[in-house]
């Protein structure tokens, strides 16, 4: 549910006299689209008066953005092949149960990854 | 979405333990094996798998040395005028300087990103790097969409703030 004050606006927006640290508080909703329209173009219109809060915003959706490419990690095809194989290898030991799972027999008859690697 | 790609990358940015994330996540990989045909509901594989690698990294829990049990409190995440950096975002140009400048900033915030307490990388991950909607977010990790919005918004103030720092 959305926080509003009395008169519609996000508390943070309430008053334009609030404090730029209150502001901040919403910025990522802002950023995220998730701000009522009045709210977003309050906002909005705060930024572009307020070098501080202007440029505040401008890195935190640029820091989005370098988080969200330091996150694109590719799984190495040695490690897709070494997956591959030894779930198949479990897959060969277990038995269906009754209500279409499937139980693992000798689980520990099969050695982790780490376990081989360090033979 | 490939089931694989998935534990990987939770594995190796959630658990932090790049030695271990192979395991978990063949054992996640496994444990979806065995139980997807218990999934009726398409919508409901991709919350699962999270929830499955998730549980996989908290059974071999092992806090790192240095892994922080604190987060900052906001008063301390908030910016100062003169603290105001200029990022710069990656660029898909090619000059060499910029993929430079772009690594050391990546390299950068995947450290920043490893000394956020655990409950506040969960967040950053499934919802900045996985591009999961809040909604999704807190049905895999079973807590309020408040909730999820206040971590994010703390952890964004942390990973910028970690930025700033470096530069």
């Amino acid at each position: 549910m959305k926080r509003t004050s009395p008169r519609g606006h996000h508390p943070a927006l309430a008053h334009a006299a609030r404090s730029c640290a209150e502001l901040v508080t919403i910025i990522s909703d802002y950023i995220d689209g998730e701000l009522s329209s009045r709210d977003w173009r309050a906002l909005e219109g705060h930024l572009a008066d307020c070098v501080c809060c202007g440029r505040f915003a401008a890195d935190l959706r640029r820091s989005i953005v370098l988080c969200r490419a330091a996150g694109a990690t590719t799984l190495p095809a040695a490690v897709r092949r070494r997956a591959r194989t030894r779930i198949a290898e479990l897959l060969q030991t277990m038995t269906p149960e009754p209500h279409g799972g499937s139980r693992t027999v000798a689980p520990r008859a099969v050695r982790s990854p780490r376990a081989r690697r360090q033979r | 979405m490939r089931a694989q790609e998935v534990a990987y990358r939770f594995s190796v940015h959630v658990c932090g333990h790049v030695d271990e994330a192979e395991d978990v996540m063949q054992e996640a990989l496994l444990k979806t094996f065995r139980h997807v045909r218990r999934i009726h509901h398409p919508g409901a594989f991709r919350p699962w798998l999270y929830r499955t690698v998730r549980n996989a990294c908290l059974m071999r829990r092992r806090r790192r040395a240095g892994e922080p049990v604190r987060m900052a409190s906001l008063e301390e995440l908030l910016p100062t005028p003169e603290g105001l950096m200029a990022l710069d975002p990656p660029d898909p140009g090619r000059s060499p300087e910029r993929e430079l400048t772009n690594t050391r900033l990546k390299a950068r915030m995947r450290h920043a990103l490893r000394s956020l307490p655990r409950p506040f990388r969960l967040v950053v991950f499934l919802r900045d790097m996985e591009g999961l909607s809040t909604r999704e977010v807190a049905e895999i990790l079973r807590i309020s969409e408040v909730n999820v919005k206040t971590r994010l918004h703390r952890a964004r103030l942390f990973l910028r703030q970690r930025l700033e720092e470096g530069t």
